[in-house]
């Protein structure tokens, strides 16, 4: 098919014609957006606790029906209610790595790297943990759940002993962030004090104050480092009291200055005009 | 003939969504609500930024709590006392 220079002016036109609203539909809507920032996390632990709850007591019943004379049915029925117990605590602990997780992932404080290392961590637990939630599954008899159940309980402590780690990197970055923002604290006073030492003002107690304070930012930064976090916020909440007490008194001196300043303008302006 | 025929759709069709084209400026244009203009930067004070690390220093406490890991110990607990030596 052969089109001739008018056909081929009014494609152009219907074509162009088109992009016209396309082009405006694609401009981003407010009404498009998303006004909610992240899903809402549902904390699922408190519920599983109260199963667990449920099915212990299910399963104390169900032993109660046990003795000598029990019948295969009571067995039965005692064996399963028995692995829904460990169950339910195995969920237990995969849920709270989970929430861990979550948490790791929504901190603003650690690292996209140190993020990826924790939560690569916390999933391995989670994976040994499921592991152990598939072998109690699968358990024929009471025999092969005694074995599942003592695995499961070397499993417990070593994810106990994972996480602990784990948590204890999460709050040395938080104590890091912290003392990084009282390093910026500290600069920005250091300013004000310098400015006030230009305006003659005698500094020497400010600089004294602000010095403390550095080398309680120090010591905490090398008992973070040392796993002493107590310590170490312990030091950093003093540093922070130092500056709030220090910027207090640069405030006052600030003040006072603007009030000297205020008071010497206008006698200027009078002894101007009496000459 | 055929030739002007379809040239005629094609026009007709063209006119059409210029027209579309044209409501949907006005309605873009008059009817929603502007984009947002992203605030300027704030720059935080002094004051701000002492005030502002009480709550890093709760959000601490939040990880101090875990660390107690006190949840797993007592699951720990609860595996431990399951009596299933007659299972």
């Amino acid at each position: 098919m052969r089109f001739k220079l008018p056909t081929l002016f009014v494609l152009g036109f219907v074509v162009l014609a088109f992009a016209i609203p396309l082009t405006v539909s694609a401009r981003p809507s407010v009404l498009s957006q998303d006004p909610t920032q992240g899903a809402v996390i549902k904390d699922r632990l408190e519920q599983l606790r109260e199963e667990f709850k449920e099915k212990k007591e299910e399963f104390l019943q169900a032993r109660l029906r046990l003795g000598p004379k029990a019948t295969e049915g009571a067995k039965k029925d005692a064996f399963i209610k028995a692995k829904e117990v460990v169950l339910k605590i195995l969920d237990q602990a995969i849920e709270r790595i989970q929430n861990l997780v979550q948490r790791v992932e929504k901190s603003q404080v650690l690292t996209d790297e140190r993020k990826a290392k924790l939560t690569a961590d916390l999933k391995s637990q989670m994976s040994l943990l499921s592991a152990q939630r598939s072998k109690v599954e699968a358990a024929a008899n009471g025999e092969e759940l005694r074995a599942v159940v003592k695995e499961a309980r070397t499993q417990l402590v070593s994810t106990r002993e994972a996480v602990k780690k784990i948590v204890a990197q999460i709050l040395a970055s938080h104590i890091d962030g912290i003392l990084v923002k009282l390093e910026e604290i500290a600069n920005r006073l250091e300013n004000q004090i310098a400015n006030l030492k230009a305006q003659g003002v005698d500094v020497s107690k400010f600089q004294a104050q602000l010095a403390d304070g550095r080398t309680k930012i120090t010591q905490a930064r090398g008992r973070n480092a040392n796993g002493d976090w107590k310590l170490a916020r312990k030091r950093a909440e003093e540093a922070r009291a130092v500056f709030a007490k220090l910027r207090g008194q640069i405030k006052a001196q600030q003040a006072k200055l603007k009030m000297a300043t205020q008071s010497a303008t206008p006698k200027a302006t009078t002894q101007g005009g009496a000459k | 003939m055929k030739d002007k025929g379809f040239s005629q759709i094609l026009l007709i069709i063209g006119v059409l969504a210029v027209a579309l084209g044209l409501v949907f400026y006005v309605y873009q244009t008059r009817f929603t609500e502007p984009l947002p203009v992203p605030p300027p930067a704030k720059v935080e004070t002094v004051d701000q930024a002492i005030s502002s690390l009480d709550g890093n220093f709760s959000g601490l406490s939040v990880f101090e709590e875990d660390l107690e890991v006190k949840d797993l110990l007592e699951l720990e607990k609860d595996l431990n006392e399951i009596n299933l030596s007659q299972i």
